[in-house]
Protein backbone atom coordinates (compact mmCIF):
# COMPACT_ATOMS: atom_id res chain seq x y z
CA UNK A 1 0.00 0.00 0.00
CA UNK A 2 1.28 3.54 -1.16
CA UNK A 3 1.96 6.08 1.78
CA UNK A 4 -0.78 8.70 1.95
CA UNK A 5 0.73 12.28 2.46
CA UNK A 6 -0.60 15.48 4.27
CA UNK A 7 -0.22 18.99 4.14
CA UNK A 8 -0.90 21.43 6.70
CA UNK A 9 -0.11 25.07 6.73
CA UNK A 10 1.28 26.62 9.97
CA UNK A 11 2.22 23.27 11.78
CA UNK A 12 5.41 24.35 13.91
CA UNK A 13 3.10 25.01 16.65
CA UNK A 14 -0.41 24.96 18.07
CA UNK A 15 -3.22 23.48 16.62
CA UNK A 16 -1.66 23.02 13.56
CA UNK A 17 1.26 21.13 14.79
CA UNK A 18 -0.73 18.71 16.68
CA UNK A 19 -2.54 18.36 13.71
CA UNK A 20 0.82 17.32 12.13
CA UNK A 21 1.61 14.79 15.04
CA UNK A 22 -2.20 13.11 15.22
CA UNK A 23 -2.01 12.80 10.76
CA UNK A 24 1.59 11.29 11.13
CA UNK A 25 0.25 8.93 14.24
CA UNK A 26 -2.52 7.82 11.58
CA UNK A 27 0.22 6.33 8.73
CA UNK A 28 -0.03 10.17 6.61
CA UNK A 29 3.59 10.96 5.56
CA UNK A 30 3.47 14.82 6.80
CA UNK A 31 4.44 18.19 5.20
CA UNK A 32 4.85 20.61 7.85
CA UNK A 33 4.67 23.94 7.00
CA UNK A 34 6.02 27.39 8.83
CA UNK A 35 5.69 30.94 8.05
CA UNK A 36 8.36 32.46 9.81
CA UNK A 37 8.78 29.73 12.98
CA UNK A 38 11.65 27.37 11.04
CA UNK A 39 13.35 26.12 14.34
CA UNK A 40 9.84 25.72 15.74
CA UNK A 41 8.80 23.45 12.45
CA UNK A 42 11.95 21.45 12.60
CA UNK A 43 11.46 20.16 15.65
CA UNK A 44 7.78 19.18 14.84
CA UNK A 45 9.61 17.41 12.00
CA UNK A 46 11.80 15.93 14.16
CA UNK A 47 9.37 14.68 16.78
CA UNK A 48 7.13 13.33 13.86
CA UNK A 49 10.87 10.93 12.50
CA UNK A 50 11.40 10.01 16.65
CA UNK A 51 8.22 8.31 16.48
CA UNK A 52 8.40 6.36 13.74
CA UNK A 53 6.57 8.40 11.35
CA UNK A 54 7.83 10.48 7.76
CA UNK A 55 7.91 14.31 7.88
CA UNK A 56 9.20 17.30 5.31
CA UNK A 57 9.78 20.54 5.88
CA UNK A 58 8.68 23.62 3.50
CA UNK A 59 8.75 27.13 4.62
CA UNK A 60 6.65 30.06 3.12
CA UNK A 61 5.64 33.43 4.49
CA UNK A 62 1.45 33.40 3.39
CA UNK A 63 1.34 37.32 4.14
CA UNK A 64 3.20 37.19 0.62
CA UNK A 65 0.64 37.03 -1.98
CA UNK A 66 3.16 34.80 -4.06
CA UNK A 67 3.47 32.04 -1.53
CA UNK A 68 0.14 30.23 -2.00
CA UNK A 69 1.16 29.96 -5.93
CA UNK A 70 5.13 28.94 -5.04
CA UNK A 71 4.15 26.98 -1.76
CA UNK A 72 1.67 24.81 -3.60
CA UNK A 73 4.18 23.85 -6.80
CA UNK A 74 6.86 22.85 -4.24
CA UNK A 75 4.10 20.17 -2.10
CA UNK A 76 2.87 19.05 -5.50
CA UNK A 77 6.48 18.26 -6.66
CA UNK A 78 6.50 16.10 -3.02
CA UNK A 79 3.31 14.26 -3.89
CA UNK A 80 4.29 12.31 -7.07
CA UNK A 81 1.26 10.42 -6.04
CA UNK A 82 -1.13 13.03 -5.29
CA UNK A 83 -2.07 14.21 -2.11
CA UNK A 84 -4.88 12.95 0.11
CA UNK A 85 -5.23 15.58 3.28
CA UNK A 86 -4.32 19.20 2.65
CA UNK A 87 -5.31 21.26 6.07
CA UNK A 88 -5.62 24.73 5.49
CA UNK A 89 -4.68 25.89 9.15
CA UNK A 90 -2.24 29.06 9.12
CA UNK A 91 -3.57 32.07 10.48
CA UNK A 92 -3.27 35.28 12.24
CA UNK A 93 -5.25 36.91 14.75
CA UNK A 94 -4.44 40.22 15.94
CA UNK A 95 -7.19 42.41 17.47
CA UNK A 96 -9.54 43.59 14.47
CA UNK A 97 -12.78 45.21 15.91
CA UNK A 98 -14.26 47.86 13.97
CA UNK A 99 -13.48 51.03 15.64
CA UNK A 100 -9.72 50.24 15.86
CA UNK A 101 -8.74 47.87 12.42
CA UNK A 102 -6.25 49.40 10.46
CA UNK A 103 -6.19 48.95 6.58
CA UNK A 104 -2.69 47.04 7.02
CA UNK A 105 -3.95 44.70 9.37
CA UNK A 106 -7.56 44.77 7.74
CA UNK A 107 -5.31 43.43 4.42
CA UNK A 108 -3.04 40.76 6.60
CA UNK A 109 -5.52 39.22 8.31
CA UNK A 110 -7.36 38.83 4.70
CA UNK A 111 -3.87 37.88 2.99
CA UNK A 112 -3.65 35.19 5.33
CA UNK A 113 -6.47 33.98 6.21
CA UNK A 114 -8.86 33.88 3.43
CA UNK A 115 -6.72 34.89 0.60
CA UNK A 116 -4.04 32.37 0.72
CA UNK A 117 -6.36 29.51 1.39
CA UNK A 118 -8.49 30.09 -1.46
CA UNK A 119 -5.30 29.82 -3.68
CA UNK A 120 -3.68 27.43 -1.84
CA UNK A 121 -6.63 25.06 -2.60
CA UNK A 122 -7.12 26.17 -6.10
CA UNK A 123 -3.34 25.79 -6.95
CA UNK A 124 -2.99 22.52 -5.33
CA UNK A 125 -6.72 21.22 -6.79
CA UNK A 126 -4.53 19.14 -9.32
CA UNK A 127 -2.57 17.51 -6.69
CA UNK A 128 -5.39 16.13 -4.91
CA UNK A 129 -5.86 12.54 -4.79
CA UNK A 130 -9.45 11.00 -5.67
CA UNK A 131 -11.13 10.59 -2.23
CA UNK A 132 -8.55 13.09 -0.74
CA UNK A 133 -10.05 15.51 2.74
CA UNK A 134 -9.80 19.01 2.58
CA UNK A 135 -10.26 20.23 6.43
CA UNK A 136 -10.04 24.32 6.72
CA UNK A 137 -9.94 26.02 9.96
CA UNK A 138 -12.49 28.26 11.04
CA UNK A 139 -13.30 28.90 14.62
CA UNK A 140 -16.15 29.98 17.33
CA UNK A 141 -15.98 33.81 16.31
CA UNK A 142 -17.30 32.96 12.62
CA UNK A 143 -20.88 32.75 14.48
CA UNK A 144 -20.24 33.95 18.46
CA UNK A 145 -19.53 37.57 19.17
CA UNK A 146 -16.50 37.10 21.15
CA UNK A 147 -13.21 38.60 21.09
CA UNK A 148 -12.32 42.37 19.74
CA UNK A 149 -11.67 40.63 16.36
CA UNK A 150 -14.30 41.56 13.96
CA UNK A 151 -12.15 41.70 10.95
CA UNK A 152 -10.49 37.63 12.09
CA UNK A 153 -14.19 36.59 12.33
CA UNK A 154 -15.31 37.83 9.34
CA UNK A 155 -12.80 35.98 7.37
CA UNK A 156 -13.65 32.79 9.02
CA UNK A 157 -17.28 33.59 7.94
CA UNK A 158 -15.76 33.28 4.62
CA UNK A 159 -14.29 30.40 5.46
CA UNK A 160 -17.53 28.47 6.16
CA UNK A 161 -19.10 29.19 3.11
CA UNK A 162 -15.79 28.56 1.22
CA UNK A 163 -16.50 24.80 2.75
CA UNK A 164 -20.09 24.44 1.41
CA UNK A 165 -18.88 26.01 -2.34
CA UNK A 166 -16.00 23.69 -2.10
CA UNK A 167 -17.68 20.29 -1.20
CA UNK A 168 -19.94 20.97 -4.10
CA UNK A 169 -17.15 21.91 -6.59
CA UNK A 170 -14.66 18.83 -5.72
CA UNK A 171 -17.68 16.67 -4.81
CA UNK A 172 -18.16 14.41 -8.06
CA UNK A 173 -14.00 14.52 -7.62
CA UNK A 174 -14.71 12.38 -4.40
CA UNK A 175 -12.67 15.22 -2.90
CA UNK A 176 -14.53 15.88 0.55
CA UNK A 177 -14.36 19.70 2.25
CA UNK A 178 -14.84 20.66 5.66
CA UNK A 179 -14.13 22.80 8.52
CA UNK A 180 -13.35 22.76 11.85
CA UNK A 181 -14.66 25.86 13.76
CA UNK A 182 -12.24 25.18 17.51
CA UNK A 183 -13.20 27.62 20.69
CA UNK A 184 -10.95 29.13 23.34
CA UNK A 185 -7.81 26.92 22.74
CA UNK A 186 -4.56 26.91 24.64
CA UNK A 187 -1.98 28.23 21.80
CA UNK A 188 0.57 30.49 21.68
CA UNK A 189 -0.42 33.65 24.37
CA UNK A 190 -3.85 32.09 25.30
CA UNK A 191 -2.13 29.10 26.87
CA UNK A 192 -0.58 31.26 29.82
CA UNK A 193 -4.23 33.60 29.66
CA UNK A 194 -5.93 30.77 29.90
CA UNK A 195 -4.16 29.20 33.12
CA UNK A 196 -4.56 32.16 34.69
CA UNK A 197 -7.64 32.42 37.55
CA UNK A 198 -9.68 34.99 35.40
CA UNK A 199 -8.54 33.34 31.98
CA UNK A 200 -9.70 30.16 32.83
CA UNK A 201 -13.04 31.33 34.89
CA UNK A 202 -13.88 33.58 31.25
CA UNK A 203 -13.28 30.59 29.02
CA UNK A 204 -14.97 27.53 31.19
CA UNK A 205 -17.67 29.85 32.43
CA UNK A 206 -18.80 29.85 28.99
CA UNK A 207 -18.33 26.36 27.57
CA UNK A 208 -20.36 23.26 28.84
CA UNK A 209 -16.41 21.43 29.39
CA UNK A 210 -15.29 22.95 32.40
CA UNK A 211 -11.73 22.90 31.23
CA UNK A 212 -9.12 24.66 28.83
CA UNK A 213 -8.98 22.66 25.39
CA UNK A 214 -5.35 21.36 24.09
CA UNK A 215 -4.02 21.56 20.97
CA UNK A 216 -4.82 17.84 20.51
CA UNK A 217 -8.56 17.91 21.63
CA UNK A 218 -9.18 20.06 17.97
CA UNK A 219 -5.76 17.47 16.16
CA UNK A 220 -8.46 14.74 16.83
CA UNK A 221 -11.22 15.96 14.70
CA UNK A 222 -9.11 16.92 12.14
CA UNK A 223 -7.90 13.47 11.78
CA UNK A 224 -11.08 12.20 11.82
CA UNK A 225 -12.09 14.30 8.93
CA UNK A 226 -9.35 13.35 6.71
CA UNK A 227 -9.74 9.39 7.61
CA UNK A 228 -12.41 6.98 5.93
CA UNK A 229 -14.64 6.85 9.06
CA UNK A 230 -15.89 10.22 7.67
CA UNK A 231 -16.12 9.07 4.21
CA UNK A 232 -19.91 10.60 4.27
CA UNK A 233 -19.08 14.02 6.04
CA UNK A 234 -18.45 16.89 3.55
CA UNK A 235 -19.13 20.21 3.16
CA UNK A 236 -19.86 20.89 7.07
CA UNK A 237 -18.40 22.81 9.71
CA UNK A 238 -18.04 21.19 13.34
CA UNK A 239 -17.75 23.11 15.84
CA UNK A 240 -14.94 21.80 18.60
CA UNK A 241 -15.21 23.94 21.42
CA UNK A 242 -16.46 22.23 24.27
CA UNK A 243 -20.06 23.38 24.12
CA UNK A 244 -20.02 27.00 23.52
CA UNK A 245 -22.53 28.54 25.47
CA UNK A 246 -22.12 31.82 23.75
CA UNK B 1 -9.43 -1.62 17.14
CA UNK B 2 -10.73 -1.48 20.95
CA UNK B 3 -10.72 2.14 21.56
CA UNK B 4 -14.21 1.49 23.14
CA UNK B 5 -13.07 -1.56 25.39
CA UNK B 6 -14.57 -1.52 28.57
CA UNK B 7 -18.00 0.57 27.54
CA UNK B 8 -21.52 -0.24 27.47
CA UNK B 9 -23.49 0.88 24.73
CA UNK B 10 -27.63 1.32 23.98
CA UNK B 11 -28.53 1.66 20.64
CA UNK B 12 -32.28 2.24 20.48
CA UNK B 13 -34.03 0.62 17.32
CA UNK B 14 -31.12 -1.27 16.41
CA UNK B 15 -32.45 -4.29 15.07
CA UNK B 16 -31.92 -3.02 11.65
CA UNK B 17 -30.82 -0.19 9.55
CA UNK B 18 -28.50 2.65 10.47
CA UNK B 19 -29.07 1.43 14.48
CA UNK B 20 -28.27 -2.41 13.22
CA UNK B 21 -25.19 -0.56 11.50
CA UNK B 22 -24.50 1.78 14.81
CA UNK B 23 -24.85 -1.41 16.93
CA UNK B 24 -22.02 -3.54 15.33
CA UNK B 25 -19.52 -0.49 15.13
CA UNK B 26 -19.45 0.51 18.56
CA UNK B 27 -19.35 -3.88 19.30
CA UNK B 28 -16.13 -3.80 16.57
CA UNK B 29 -14.60 -0.87 18.70
CA UNK B 30 -15.07 -2.55 22.11
CA UNK B 31 -18.09 -1.90 23.60
CA UNK B 32 -20.56 -4.26 25.24
CA UNK B 33 -23.83 -3.38 23.36
CA UNK B 34 -27.52 -3.19 24.00
CA UNK B 35 -29.44 -4.29 21.30
CA UNK B 36 -32.65 -2.48 21.32
CA UNK B 37 -35.81 -2.98 19.56
CA UNK B 38 -39.92 -2.30 19.83
CA UNK B 39 -41.45 -5.85 18.77
CA UNK B 40 -38.96 -7.87 16.85
CA UNK B 41 -37.05 -9.70 19.24
CA UNK B 42 -36.00 -12.44 17.38
CA UNK B 43 -34.39 -9.56 14.94
CA UNK B 44 -32.47 -7.96 18.27
CA UNK B 45 -31.27 -11.16 18.79
CA UNK B 46 -30.08 -11.91 15.22
CA UNK B 47 -27.98 -8.25 15.80
CA UNK B 48 -26.79 -9.53 18.77
CA UNK B 49 -25.72 -13.25 17.67
CA UNK B 50 -23.88 -11.44 14.80
CA UNK B 51 -21.66 -9.46 17.59
CA UNK B 52 -21.00 -11.86 19.08
CA UNK B 53 -20.24 -14.59 16.47
CA UNK B 54 -17.51 -11.93 15.91
CA UNK B 55 -16.25 -11.71 18.92
CA UNK B 56 -18.25 -9.29 20.78
CA UNK B 57 -20.76 -8.89 23.86
CA UNK B 58 -24.45 -7.85 22.78
CA UNK B 59 -27.62 -8.34 24.70
CA UNK B 60 -31.11 -7.77 24.13
CA UNK B 61 -33.82 -5.14 25.79
CA UNK B 62 -37.43 -4.67 23.76
CA UNK B 63 -39.65 -2.01 24.40
CA UNK B 64 -42.15 0.36 22.91
CA UNK B 65 -40.41 3.75 23.28
CA UNK B 66 -43.77 5.46 23.23
CA UNK B 67 -45.75 3.66 25.21
CA UNK B 68 -46.13 5.46 28.93
CA UNK B 69 -42.34 5.70 30.85
CA UNK B 70 -40.96 2.44 28.65
CA UNK B 71 -38.34 4.63 27.53
CA UNK B 72 -37.02 4.87 31.20
CA UNK B 73 -37.46 0.97 31.88
CA UNK B 74 -35.30 0.74 28.38
CA UNK B 75 -33.04 2.70 29.64
CA UNK B 76 -32.89 0.97 33.00
CA UNK B 77 -32.85 -2.69 31.63
CA UNK B 78 -30.34 -1.76 29.60
CA UNK B 79 -28.17 -0.28 32.80
CA UNK B 80 -28.90 -3.29 34.90
CA UNK B 81 -27.03 -5.82 32.12
CA UNK B 82 -23.57 -4.74 33.15
CA UNK B 83 -24.67 -2.23 35.86
CA UNK B 84 -23.21 -0.05 34.01
CA UNK B 85 -23.67 2.34 30.65
CA UNK B 86 -21.68 4.83 28.79
CA UNK B 87 -23.19 5.34 25.90
CA UNK B 88 -26.59 6.53 24.64
CA UNK B 89 -27.50 6.50 20.89
CA UNK B 90 -30.90 7.38 20.51
CA UNK B 91 -31.69 5.88 16.84
CA UNK B 92 -35.22 4.54 17.18
CA UNK B 93 -37.51 7.15 15.38
CA UNK B 94 -39.47 7.62 11.78
CA UNK B 95 -43.38 7.86 11.66
CA UNK B 96 -45.92 9.00 9.23
CA UNK B 97 -45.58 11.92 7.13
CA UNK B 98 -48.42 14.06 5.42
CA UNK B 99 -49.16 17.78 5.20
CA UNK B 100 -49.93 19.33 9.12
CA UNK B 101 -53.65 20.09 8.15
CA UNK B 102 -54.05 16.70 6.98
CA UNK B 103 -52.67 15.52 10.26
CA UNK B 104 -54.94 13.15 12.86
CA UNK B 105 -54.00 14.11 16.33
CA UNK B 106 -53.44 10.21 17.22
CA UNK B 107 -50.23 10.61 14.17
CA UNK B 108 -48.88 13.86 15.63
CA UNK B 109 -48.99 11.96 19.85
CA UNK B 110 -47.31 9.20 17.79
CA UNK B 111 -44.49 10.78 15.85
CA UNK B 112 -43.65 13.47 18.84
CA UNK B 113 -43.47 10.52 21.52
CA UNK B 114 -41.52 8.79 19.26
CA UNK B 115 -38.72 10.80 17.98
CA UNK B 116 -39.10 13.25 20.84
CA UNK B 117 -40.57 12.92 23.77
CA UNK B 118 -38.59 9.47 24.51
CA UNK B 119 -35.37 11.08 23.62
CA UNK B 120 -35.82 13.63 26.85
CA UNK B 121 -37.71 10.32 28.56
CA UNK B 122 -34.12 8.06 27.86
CA UNK B 123 -31.67 10.81 27.87
CA UNK B 124 -33.00 12.34 31.26
CA UNK B 125 -32.82 8.82 32.66
CA UNK B 126 -29.44 7.99 31.13
CA UNK B 127 -28.14 11.13 32.99
CA UNK B 128 -29.61 10.01 36.15
CA UNK B 129 -27.76 6.40 35.92
CA UNK B 130 -24.93 6.64 34.69
CA UNK B 131 -21.74 7.46 36.19
CA UNK B 132 -19.69 7.08 33.23
CA UNK B 133 -16.46 9.61 33.33
CA UNK B 134 -16.59 9.31 29.46
CA UNK B 135 -20.34 9.88 28.74
CA UNK B 136 -22.05 10.01 25.09
CA UNK B 137 -25.38 10.67 24.21
CA UNK B 138 -25.86 10.51 20.62
CA UNK B 139 -29.21 11.62 18.69
CA UNK B 140 -29.64 10.42 15.10
CA UNK B 141 -31.51 13.89 13.70
CA UNK B 142 -32.87 14.23 10.42
CA UNK B 143 -31.57 17.05 7.25
CA UNK B 144 -35.15 17.78 7.43
CA UNK B 145 -34.29 19.24 11.01
CA UNK B 146 -32.60 21.89 9.25
CA UNK B 147 -33.97 21.93 5.69
CA UNK B 148 -37.52 22.87 4.66
CA UNK B 149 -39.61 20.23 2.99
CA UNK B 150 -43.56 19.71 2.75
CA UNK B 151 -45.03 16.63 3.90
CA UNK B 152 -42.65 16.06 6.99
CA UNK B 153 -43.46 19.07 8.95
CA UNK B 154 -44.26 17.13 12.09
CA UNK B 155 -41.47 15.02 11.59
CA UNK B 156 -39.34 17.75 11.34
CA UNK B 157 -40.42 19.97 14.10
CA UNK B 158 -39.99 16.96 16.44
CA UNK B 159 -36.07 15.89 15.21
CA UNK B 160 -35.57 20.01 15.43
CA UNK B 161 -36.69 19.71 19.01
CA UNK B 162 -34.99 16.91 20.19
CA UNK B 163 -31.58 18.67 18.71
CA UNK B 164 -32.29 21.80 20.45
CA UNK B 165 -32.74 19.43 23.88
CA UNK B 166 -29.14 17.96 22.98
CA UNK B 167 -27.70 21.33 23.08
CA UNK B 168 -29.37 22.31 26.32
CA UNK B 169 -28.37 19.43 27.76
CA UNK B 170 -24.77 19.15 26.48
CA UNK B 171 -24.87 22.08 28.80
CA UNK B 172 -26.37 20.65 31.72
CA UNK B 173 -24.19 17.33 31.85
CA UNK B 174 -20.74 18.85 30.29
CA UNK B 175 -19.34 20.14 33.74
CA UNK B 176 -19.76 15.78 34.41
CA UNK B 177 -17.85 15.33 31.43
CA UNK B 178 -20.68 13.92 29.27
CA UNK B 179 -21.06 14.90 25.50
CA UNK B 180 -24.41 15.43 23.90
CA UNK B 181 -24.17 15.80 20.24
CA UNK B 182 -26.58 14.72 17.21
CA UNK B 183 -26.02 13.41 13.33
CA UNK B 184 -28.20 14.40 10.82
CA UNK B 185 -28.25 11.39 8.24
CA UNK B 186 -29.38 12.29 4.66
CA UNK B 187 -30.80 9.74 2.33
CA UNK B 188 -29.51 6.32 3.69
CA UNK B 189 -29.69 2.91 1.97
CA UNK B 190 -31.73 0.78 4.15
CA UNK B 191 -34.88 -1.36 4.03
CA UNK B 192 -36.93 1.21 4.77
CA UNK B 193 -36.07 2.33 0.73
CA UNK B 194 -35.47 -0.83 -0.51
CA UNK B 195 -36.43 -1.56 -3.96
CA UNK B 196 -37.57 2.14 -4.71
CA UNK B 197 -36.29 3.62 -7.75
CA UNK B 198 -36.99 7.46 -5.95
CA UNK B 199 -34.06 7.22 -4.05
CA UNK B 200 -31.66 7.56 -7.41
CA UNK B 201 -33.27 11.19 -7.61
CA UNK B 202 -31.69 12.62 -4.53
CA UNK B 203 -27.85 11.38 -5.97
CA UNK B 204 -27.38 14.29 -8.42
CA UNK B 205 -28.42 16.68 -5.51
CA UNK B 206 -25.40 14.89 -3.33
CA UNK B 207 -22.01 15.89 -3.62
CA UNK B 208 -20.14 13.04 -3.50
CA UNK B 209 -22.74 11.12 -6.06
CA UNK B 210 -23.96 8.30 -4.29
CA UNK B 211 -26.64 6.93 -1.74
CA UNK B 212 -25.59 7.21 2.39
CA UNK B 213 -25.42 4.03 3.87
CA UNK B 214 -25.64 2.60 6.96
CA UNK B 215 -22.16 2.15 7.40
CA UNK B 216 -21.70 5.90 6.78
CA UNK B 217 -23.65 6.81 9.41
CA UNK B 218 -22.15 4.18 11.83
CA UNK B 219 -18.79 5.26 11.79
CA UNK B 220 -19.47 9.26 12.67
CA UNK B 221 -21.11 7.64 15.48
CA UNK B 222 -17.91 5.31 16.34
CA UNK B 223 -16.11 8.74 16.18
CA UNK B 224 -18.41 10.64 18.53
CA UNK B 225 -18.25 7.77 20.95
CA UNK B 226 -14.86 7.49 21.51
CA UNK B 227 -12.05 9.42 23.07
CA UNK B 228 -10.82 11.33 20.14
CA UNK B 229 -14.63 13.37 20.15
CA UNK B 230 -14.07 14.07 23.62
CA UNK B 231 -14.11 17.95 22.94
CA UNK B 232 -17.02 17.88 20.76
CA UNK B 233 -20.29 19.00 22.64
CA UNK B 234 -23.97 20.32 21.91
CA UNK B 235 -23.41 20.25 18.30
CA UNK B 236 -24.96 18.11 15.01
CA UNK B 237 -23.17 16.20 12.44
CA UNK B 238 -24.52 16.41 9.33
CA UNK B 239 -23.30 12.95 7.90
CA UNK B 240 -24.88 13.20 4.17
CA UNK B 241 -22.39 13.05 1.55
CA UNK B 242 -22.73 17.10 0.96
CA UNK B 243 -26.83 16.74 0.67
CA UNK B 244 -27.99 20.16 -0.03
CA UNK B 245 -31.90 19.56 1.29
CA UNK B 246 -33.37 16.47 1.95
CA UNK B 247 -35.17 13.52 -0.50
CA UNK B 248 -38.56 14.70 0.90
CA UNK B 249 -38.08 18.55 -1.03
CA UNK B 250 -36.37 16.79 -3.62
CA UNK B 251 -39.22 14.54 -4.68
CA UNK B 252 -41.95 17.40 -3.94
CA UNK B 253 -40.12 19.42 -6.69
CA UNK B 254 -40.15 16.74 -8.80
CA UNK B 255 -44.12 16.23 -8.54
Amino acid sequence: MSTKTAFVTGSSQGIGAAAARALAADGYRVIVHYGNSREKAEAVVAGINAEGGQAELVGGDLSDPQTPARLAREVAALCPDGLQALVLNAAVMPPSDIGSCSEETFDQIVTINLRAPFFLLQALSATLAEGASVVFLSSLTARRVTGGVAAYATMKGGIETLVRRAAHEFGPRWIRVNAIAPGTTATGPIAAWAETPQGFETTTRDQALKRIAQPEDIAGPIAFLCSDAARWITGAVLPVDGGALL
Amino acid sequence: MSRLQGRVALVTGSSRGIGAAIARRLAADGARVIVHARTQRDRAEGVAEAIRADGGTADVVMGDLTAGDTALDVVREAYAVHGALDVLVLNAGGGKGGLAADMPVETIDAVLALNLRSTILAASEFARLTGSTAGRVIFLSSGMAAHAAPGVSIGAAAKAGAEAFMRSLAQELGPRGITCNSVAPGCTRTEMIAGQSWPEQVVPWTALRRLGEPEDIADVVGFLASEEARWLTGLTIAANGGLVTTAANILARAK
